[in-house]
């Protein structure tokens, strides 16, 4: 295969997951914009992969990156819900009017965390990345995966606390 | 929402958000095209790269080759003429030999000879060139993951991480040559291998690996050139591998993350007295043991680290304090340390943590402890007592909220890195001074409280004025 055929046969297997990644850690509904350049980049710096490495993984360390560089240009919406509803409309309408409320203050909490807390939350909780597979796509060590993790998990317990407190 | 929701069922629920949307047909369709539009372009380019490649290299070598031919012309002719001039028997030998062997006395004519085919420099150039297969040196920009870890063992030398890879240089990192052990390719493909380093000096250094197939400590003893393997004996991955720390060329500790449960993480700790040909196994942590003061269950660890006989576990757990076990009688018994909090900081809920306390000799060491309470803050403690007690310094607290990587350096100066401002601490951790840094950085290595080196990335950058002012070392 060459390197055209490697990189459609990956997006055709992890176009969509990339794309949802892109909408919760963006907070942004367009980012098709964004999945096309993990794309292009991917295929411009395959002849440097790994064989031995997963694609995937590899392919949410570039989406993360273009994510940061898009925030350089253009500013995060934050707390911005257009993203959320947009991804819930693939719920079933009862699913969505017996959780949409709790999802949605659950994401919201998500997008309050700071950005290492979010990244790891995205993708050890929300992906179900490994802690080997969360170190090598963010480039952290397993221990500050772990680390991080379990902080970021209390951090947002915190701020689900504080919310229900408030109301 | 409902209150006090475990972690467990906060990630479930986490696990549950929406990840259905699709992208639409035509937003694949035009990805797709962009995609192999792209390609076209590269592959024209690279196609046309090509061709003013040889069309440079013919102009840039026509000079230099019209030159040497015309030299090789005048050389003949005068190398014929003075055949001519010398009438002697063994001249007509040597000239009718194929291998042109030259008198002694001739040297002056040892140029216009082919000389010996087997000559002695090929020869000391295998034996002193290292064997990796890269010995022209390895661009850091084809690194396959940013930049791990960096630890400079000397002015000249020092080691990389960066996900799966090793490097090695020998030149104060202004180039690189991959020594990445060549088991390490098996385990990789079997997912994600966790890694943990100990460069310990030039020579000398272990990779612990944990993947889905075991875990494994690799050596070398001779810089990356060669490594052998240890297979640990433990079921591999969860958590991998914490620590890897040696105290000599011959004894080392490995801390492996087994498995985690709530509040809770269950751990393997080995020795090795062989420098990692064999690894004991001192104890796993327990969920029910009749064991008195065995290593513990409870919290999250941060790491180990030795003082002689007497081991340290750091971490931090639910606790309104901070975490740290002690064992005096190598990793059989743990017994609670007591750690005091400042004033003005808060450790309640598990919201402060320990690293592991780093002592250089028997009384005096130096342990840092995080507090995540109202910001991300360092306090570095001080024990001149072999750890009995610990007094805190004075806190430095990050700016960006973000975890920050810290170095003790030596037994009076720290450097705490908070992204761009680089907090330095002449006297312990009583006072900091900070620097704010040109280049953004993800962690520092000092050589000692002048030379360091700083990564982000893939990019190295290196102080020589302990970190007032950088420079881009590489790519």
């Amino acid at each position: 295969m060459n390197n055209l055929e490697v990189i459609e046969d990956w997006f055709r297997l992890y176009g969509d997951e990339v794309y949802n990644f892109l909408i919760y850690y963006t907070r942004r509904g367009d980012v098709e914009d964004l999945v096309q350049e993990v794309f292009i980049k991917a295929m411009r710096g395959l002849d440097h992969f790994r064989e031995e490495s997963s694609p995937k993984t590899w392919l949410f360390s570039i989406a993360k990156n273009v994510a940061i560089d898009s925030f350089r240009k253009k500013q995060p919406i934050p707390m911005d819900s257009t993203a959320f509803s947009m991804a819930v409309t693939e719920e079933t309408p009862d699913e969505w009017l017996e959780v949409e409320e709790e999802k949605k203050e659950l994401y919201h909490a998500i997008q309050a965390l700071n950005e290492e807390y979010r990244l790891v939350i995205l993708f050890r909780a929300l992906k179900e990345f490994s802690i080997a597979e969360t170190a090598e796509a963010l480039g952290w060590s397993a221990l500050k995966v772990r680390v991080t993790y379990h902080r970021a998990l209390k951090s947002l317990q915190k701020i689900l606390g504080q919310r229900e407190g408030l109301a | 929402m409902k209150k006090s929701r475990s972690e467990k069922e906060l990630v479930d629920t986490i696990r549950k958000l929406p990840q259905k949307h699709k992208l639409s047909p035509e937003s694949r369709e035009r990805i797709l095209t962009a995609i192999r539009k792209d390609y076209e372009v590269s592959v024209t380019r690279n196609a046309r790269n090509r061709r003013s490649v040889r069309k440079s290299s013919f102009k840039k070598w026509k000079a230099p080759l019209v030159s040497a031919v015309a030299m090789g012309l005048v050389v003949l002719i005068g190398f014929t003429l003075w055949k001519s001039s010398i009438v002697q028997p063994q001249v007509k030998t040597s000239a009718s030999s194929s291998s042109h062997t030259i008198k002694k006395s001739d040297r002056n004519h040892t140029l216009l000879t082919p000389t010996n085919k087997k000559g002695t420099t090929t020869t000391q150039t295998k034996t002193t060139t290292r064997t990796p297969n890269n010995k022209h040196g390895y661009s850091l920009n084809k690194l396959q993951s940013p930049i791990n870890d960096i630890k400079m063992v000397s002015d000249q030398v020092g080691w990389l991480q960066a996900g799966n890879q090793i490097l090695y240089t020998q030149d104060s990192g202004k180039s690189w040559q991959e020594v990445t052990p060549k088991g390490l390719g098996a385990k990789m493909s079997q997912g994600s291998p966790l890694l943990k380093n100990e460069f310990y000096d030039e020579k000398n250094a272990w990779v612990a690996v944990s993947s889905q197939a075991g875990s494994s400590v690799y050596h070398t003893q001779e810089g990356g050139t060669t490594w052998k393997e240890t297979p640990i004996k433990d079921q591999g991955m969860v958590g991998g591998p914490i620590t890897l720390t040696f105290t000599s060329q011959n004894e080392g500790w490995l801390l492996q993350a087994v498995g985690a449960g709530a509040g809770s993480e269950l751990v393997s700790l080995f020795h090795t007295r062989d420098g990692g040909t064999t690894w004991d196994s001192v104890g796993t942590t327990q969920p029910n043991t009749n064991q008195k003061d065995p290593l513990p269950l409870g919290g999250m660890k941060s790491g180990l680290s030795v003082n002689q006989s007497s081991l340290w576990l750091s971490g931090l757990d639910a606790s309104d304090y901070p975490y740290l076990y002690n064992s005096g009688d190598l990793g059989v018994h743990w017994k609670k340390q007591t750690v005091p909090i400042p004033n003005g900081y808060s450790a309640a809920g598990g919201s402060s943590e320990t690293f592991p306390p780093h002592f250089f000799n028997q009384s005096f060491g130096i342990m840092p402890v995080h507090y995540g309470n109202g910001g991300q803050s360092y306090v570095f403690y001080l024990t001149q007592d072999g750890g009995q007690t610990w007094r805190p310094g004075t806190g430095v607290k990050s700016t960006t909220n973000n975890q920050m990587p810290y170095q003790i350096i030596d037994d009076h100066h720290i450097a705490v890195l908070d992204t761009n401002v680089l907090n330095v601490s002449a006297d312990q951790g009583q006072s900091w001074k900070t620097v704010q840094l040109k280049y953004t950085m993800d962690n520092i290595d000092f050589l000692n409280a002048s030379i360091g080196y700083g990564y982000h990335g893939k990019t190295v950058y290196k102080t020589l004025d302990g970190g007032n002012t950088w420079t881009q070392l590489s790519p």
